[in-house]
């Protein structure tokens, strides 16, 4: 009987280790989400199909589906770029965190409110973002770049409808309104109903992919929503609103 | 009958409408540290076919 630990060497371990981090990285990029999961599973099935068509010699079979692994990976890539892109993010969220971070002060969080208030009380819709950790230069360097100080006038100004601006978000950063008219990539989870409007969507999506605080004010109701970490949460009234800004820019 | 006619006739889309991914991500939220012996067991089989099954002659 050949050692079977003939090949095997202090190096292995490393090996092993590297090829264990992969595995995990991978199984939780696919099993995070469900789409993607579903256009693997085609895939093994194909794979599969392909094995059982060489194992069994069936020649056509197997000339066929031989080509099929390579033309449907491509295909998943293309087909679920989307997809891959927000599990991308959202795995990345978890890690990509800096130590210092300007929250805004108290005066930024009583303008916002008061806007907030406002919107809600003359039935103006309004997406106002605040960004934590996770940098949102990429949604504010494809939208209007404003760099001021932020004011209730400037937030009502901004959605007042039939205006440029008013469509997009706003992006707060620190004490400063960094732009407006950002748009969100939308979610898409099931679980909340399809008649949720586009404005709570893009704030939930945004709060999926990152860690920053999203308030909504809906055009139809004049409700004030937050969303944060992919939960839309209501808020009652202006104290409310107000604790959970405090809990959040502190 | 029908979905014995529908495995055989359309068998990807039979296994596709069963909701499998459905469950499968359900199961891994419940119970997350699978994910690593998964990729435990993933691992380990990578490093047999590469260093254990050439002297084996496998």
């Amino acid at each position: 009987m050949p050692d079977w630990t003939a090949n095997l060497t202090w190096w292995t371990l490393l090996d092993f280790y590297l090829i264990f981090i992969v595995s995990v990285f991978v199984l939780k990029f696919i099993l995070h989400n469900k789409r993607i999961l579903s256009m693997f599973m085609f895939y093994f099935v194909i794979l599969g199909i392909l094995w059982i068509s060489t194992f069994l010699d069936l020649k056509l079979s197997s000339y066929i589906y031989q080509q099929a692994p390579i033309v449907f990976l491509v295909f998943i890539f293309v087909v679920g770029a989307p997809d891959f892109r927000l599990t991308l993010e959202s795995l990345w969220k978890e890690t990509v965190k800096s130590g210092i971070v300007n929250m805004g002060s108290e005066r930024t969080k009583a303008e916002i409110i008061k806007a907030a208030m406002y919107l809600s009380k003359q039935n103006i819709g309004g997406l106002i973002t605040i960004e934590k950790h996770n940098n949102l230069d990429q949604y504010a360097q494809r939208a209007i770049t404003l760099n001021s100080e932020v004011s209730h006038e400037l937030l009502i100004n901004v959605f007042t409808p039939n205006t440029p601006m008013h469509d997009g978000a706003v992006i707060v950063r620190g004490d400063r309104v960094v732009c407006a008219g950002a748009y969100f990539v939308l979610s898409s989870n099931d679980n909340f109903e399809k008649t949720t409007g586009s404005r709570h969507r893009a704030a939930l999506g945004i709060s999926e992919i990152t860690d920053s605080l999203t308030i909504v004010i809906s055009e139809e109701t004049g409700s004030i929503s937050l969303a944060i970490n992919g939960v839309m949460t209501k808020m009652k009234d202006e104290n409310t609103l107000n604790e959970y800004l405090s809990l959040f820019m502190k | 009958m029908k979905n014995i006619m529908k495995f055989f006739l359309e068998p990807i889309r039979f296994l596709g409408s069963r909701g499998v991914s459905d469950r499968i991500v359900k199961f891994f939220d419940r119970h997350p540290w699978l994910i690593y012996v998964v990729a435990l067991f993933i691992s380990l089989g990578a490093i047999f076919i590469m260093y254990v099954a050439p002297v084996l002659g496998l």
